[in-house]
């Protein structure tokens, strides 16, 4: 992944705000962990790269076009149970939960979430794991992951984290974590 | 447990009371005027309905107008649906369409049901009255829930490459159930209160608002609140299928979970 002269900036009331101005990174690992303080600009770095949002300036190289997202908000469909919310996004038809024993399913099932569980009944936790099974069930070639791990214990970081080391995809996560970096086996690159 | 019986048993007593209460105010008021072709009583109105419950057109008319009314609000229901589809799909098609749905709720009823008159058949002015009534409600609150949806899922939709069938009925059409839903109800006593003021005007044979215009016209004041009776006690009737039918949907939504 090479990242060149990007900058991007919002209007904020007739302002200009700028996020970032000429930011370069460049990185040749596999499994990238994008550190900084609050407000510096990570989550808008990864809608970037997910072509979300266009930047005002620069250039995105050697990176995939097909990217999966896991957002800072879990955004799950209420209406659908945690396994329909996982099954949604495969490019598979749509089946309502019928006890399936399939890769949706089986993705909850290793970061503990029962595939018929409603998403009004879940807890913060679990509806991240819920976000995290989704992103990682779509079929793509890189997966972005905006605080993947808030609100799980360190068991759960830790199951977590090897599955998304076991993907054989090129990885991004934002984390404000060193030891979330270090369960990742990820190159830190920070944000100033 | 007990304590919601007890609960519910209350409330049941105090509504019985305060129907009591009202039909006692009402008789008093009768008496007062002295006169059944001005106030007729409670009695006077129930011996009318008595007399017409036994009759076998009291019921065809209460089927046909039903018919009629249920008819145009269905039509209204889709129409609103497939309009507020058509604006939220393409701001072409909003600025077209929007400016006539707008006028369409803005103008008086009595103006359509004339202008229907000359336009149709009696029996079709009802079901046009109550579907046009009906339409612009249901319209305006899907457009309204479309406008103020979650973003968000729009923009993880479209990470995620639902496609545009997808994102509709996953994504758009459950969060607007809502806004139908009570649009629904909102819209179904328009559509009867449109629906029967369009028979008093246009007089279909068989319905209850030629009936209540006959009423007036022969100075049969008790029958006209026997009529009346009836369209009040049947609106509630449907408002109470309707309303279950929504909560019976919604339930089953959530078992196919």
């Amino acid at each position: 992944m090479k990242i060149e002269n990007l900058s991007f900036s919002f209007m904020d009331k007739a302002v200009e705000k700028k996020v970032f101005d000429g930011l370069n990174l460049e990185s040749d690992s596999r499994i990238i962990c994008i550190m900084g303080h609050s407000g510096c600009g990570k989550t808008t770095l990864l809608h970037i790269l997910a072509g979300l949002l266009k930047p005002s300036s620069g250039t995105v190289s050697d990176f995939p076009d097909k990217v999966s997202i896991m957002f800072q908000e879990d955004r799950l469909l209420p209406w659908l149970n945690a396994y329909e919310n996982v099954a949604l996004v495969q490019g598979t038809p749509f089946e309502r939960w019928n006890g399936q024993d399939d890769r949706s399913s089986r993705i909850l099932r290793s970061l503990d979430i029962d595939p018929a569980m409603d998403i009004g009944s879940m807890s913060g936790g679990m509806k991240r794991r819920v976000a995290l099974a989704r992103a990682l069930a779509f079929d793509s070639k890189a997966l972005l992951l905006d605080e993947p791990f808030k609100g799980m214990d360190e068991d759960l970081t830790a199951r977590a984290a090897d599955l998304v080391r076991k993907q054989d995809k090129l990885t991004i996560v934002s984390t404000h974590s060193e030891a979330e970096a270090e369960a990742l086996g990820a190159e830190i690159l920070r944000l100033h | 447990m007990n304590k919601d019986l007890k609960t519910d048993k209350n409330r049941t007593v105090r509504r019985l009371l305060a129907a009591l209460f009202w039909l006692a105010v009402w008789q008093l008021a009768s008496m007062a005027v002295g006169k059944d072709l001005i106030l007729p009583g409670p009695f006077s109105v129930l011996k009318a309905l008595w007399q017409l419950v036994r009759q076998g057109s009291f019921w065809l008319s209460i089927l046909l107008t039903m018919f009629r009314i249920m008819l145009g609000y269905c039509l209204g229901v889709a129409f609103g649906c497939i309009l507020a589809l058509a604006c939220c799909s393409s701001r072409t098609l909003d600025s077209l369409l929007s400016p006539i749905v707008r006028m369409v709720r803005a103008t008086p009823v009595a103006s359509f049901i004339i202008l229907a008159m000359l336009w149709m058949s009696k029996g079709g002015v009802p079901v046009l009255m109550s579907a046009l009534m009906v339409t612009p409600v249901v319209w305006g609150n899907l457009v309204e829930g479309f406008a103020s949806r979650d973003m968000t899922l729009s923009e993880m939709a479209r990470a995620y490459q639902l496609g545009r069938w997808k994102t509709l009925r996953f994504v758009y059409i459950p969060a607007l159930m809502p806004a139908l839903k009570a649009s629904c109800l909102t819209a179904l006593g328009l559509a009867w209160k449109s629906g029967i003021a369009a028979e008093v005007l246009s007089q279909p044979k068989q319905a209850i608002g030629s009936n209540i215009y006959y009423s007036k016209v022969y100075l049969e004041t008790p029958e006209l609140f026997a009529w009346t009776a009836s369209v009040i006690a049947l609106s509630f009737v449907l408002e109470t299928v309707v309303k279950r039918l929504l909560v019976k949907q919604k339930s089953e939504q959530g078992g196919a979970k």
